[in-house]
């Protein structure tokens, strides 16, 4: 489990300083977008969105965007992120639904197409065309039109072919994959199952977003630690060229500078934008997961607080709770809510 | 005739207090490049991204004060350890570039070349690339 959290997490070596931008080219029904300054407005036809700005879409709400050779269908009550970052040292964009439903259609494949992020998983598209749905439990299921996709979480990887799906439950590796039949493709009705199956065991859903948790946690903690690292070897390098430049003058503290100080400083850099990726992550699914689990659940056994399982969920919730400010919080800062 | 005499004396007012505080609302390019100067000497680093374009590619995680404390070292409040000195101001309508030569504490090993591009986002400048010595601290991502 380690093994494939490292090398998962090795995959990520830093976030990206690349732009990613999709501009809306249809839209209806209820619609915002919140921007990554904080500021939220409704969704305007014409307009681009940029990597960290999310939309967010209403029971009828429908928004198409337009990107290089892609187009993005947002459906009813979806959360969708446009996100990036950086594997095998180039930029990768991320399309992140959180939440509801999107399909995703290339015009041409251009070796360079983003990742698909769903809360539970991540996948890579060699395909023309799929579906990608997010249920209320954290789980996720991608549906191949055409073209080849490879889901992969937790070390397994499945690979999808035309009219074949698989569905991953949040904090576990891909299931087996299926083959689906256009009239069975429903995510409202896929979704209403995800709920049905979040009443019905509510501790195995909360397990699962644990577990992913913990990954997110464990990615925060290796590029925290090297952070931490990294940072007292720049400072003691820093006070080292200090020296330098009292005995040696200027020019050869530029030269330290430049071989032992600037190289720090740019890992530095590398690493605080890796812990806040993963950070940034899980408070997303700790809100639009996380949270709206609770509120089910709350309703659920609202007459019956006694209950055996609401008891037990309750406490797991507020464990995961108490983990999610233990691992994730000392990575947020306050702009972040 | 009495609510004529109540709305000129209104307009009188209005201009003297935009005369007092600076004609015009919004941040100017010096005016952003003080409040940087003034976030980068704070105890803290957290209000620094707030000088920033929000439309940048790592707005989010660039509010983490730890990544600029990497760049520029972080000593203390309450002193201007960081210092400006301007050379030059390329201001256009809607995109600016203001170059300059920093100093900082001893461990910032300055002074160093400074460039800073900035953008007008509606009636403010907000800063939307930085250079240090010609090093991205913030490079351009529209």
């Amino acid at each position: 489990m380690k093994h494939t959290l490292a090398a998962f997490a090795l995959m990520l070596v830093a976030v990206g300083l690349f732009a990613v931008s999709a501009k809306v080219v249809d839209a209806d029904g209820p619609a915002t977008v919140r921007l990554k300054s904080g500021k939220s407005e409704p969704v305007s036809i014409g307009k681009s969105y940029n990597t960290g700005d999310s939309i967010r879409t209403g029971k009828n709400g429908l928004v198409e965007l337009s990107q290089e050779g892609l187009t993005i269908r947002v459906g009813p009550s979806t959360v969708f992120t446009l996100l990036e970052k950086e594997l095998g040292g180039k930029p990768k964009g991320v399309l992140a639904v959180t939440l509801g439903s999107v399909k995703v259609k290339y015009d041409r494949l251009t070796g360079s197409e983003p990742l698909i992020q769903s809360v539970g998983c991540i996948a890579g598209v060699r395909g023309t065309e799929l579906t990608v749905w997010a249920g209320t439990d954290g789980a996720s299921q991608f549906i191949v039109d055409s073209g080849l996709v490879s889901v992969e979480a937790f070390g397994k990887t499945v690979e999808l072919g035309p009219d074949e799906s698989v569905v991953v439950l949040n904090g576990e590796q891909p299931g087996d994959k299926f083959t689906v039949h256009r009239d069975q493709i429903d995510h409202s009705k896929w979704d209403a199952g995800r709920v049905e199956a979040l009443l019905a065991d509510p501790l195995v859903a909360l397990a699962g977003m644990r577990e992913r948790l913990a990954y997110y946690a464990a990615n925060i903690s290796e590029y925290s630690t090297r952070y931490r690292d990294v940072n007292s070897r720049l400072k003691a390098e820093r006070e080292r060229a200090v020296k330098v430049g009292e005995e040696k003058g200027s020019d050869a503290v530029k030269e330290y500078e430049r071989e032992f100080v600037t190289p720090l400083v740019l890992e530095n850099a590398s690493l605080v934008l890796n812990y806040r990726y993963f950070g940034l992550a899980a408070l997303s699914m700790r809100r639009f997961v996380g949270s709206r689990m609770y509120l089910m659940l709350k309703v659920k056994f609202a007459a019956t607080p006694e209950d055996l399982v609401w008891t037990l969920f309750a406490e797991q919730f507020a464990a995961f709770v108490a983990e999610f400010e233990k691992t994730i919080m000392p990575v947020l800062v306050d702009a972040d809510f | 005739m009495r609510v004529k005499h109540v709305l000129q004396v209104a307009g009188v007012a209005l201009a003297l207090l935009a005369v007092l505080f600076g004609c015009s609302f919004g941040v100017t390019i010096q005016g952003r490049i003080e409040q940087f100067l003034e976030d980068l000497n704070a105890t803290s680093r957290d209000q620094l991204y707030l000088n920033l374009d929000p439309a940048l590619t790592d707005y989010n995680s660039l509010k983490d004060p730890l990544y600029w404390d990497g760049w520029f070292p972080l000593v203390g409040g309450g002193t201007s350890y960081f210092l400006v000195n301007q050379v030059t101001d390329d201001s256009g309508v809607t995109t600016a570039i203001v170059t300059a030569d920093i100093s900082g504490p001893a461990t910032f090993l300055g002074p160093k070349a400074l460039v800073i591009g900035l953008v007008k986002d509606g009636l403010n400048w907000m800063i939307h690339t930085i250079t240090l010595d010609a090093i991205d601290v913030v490079p351009y991502n529209p």
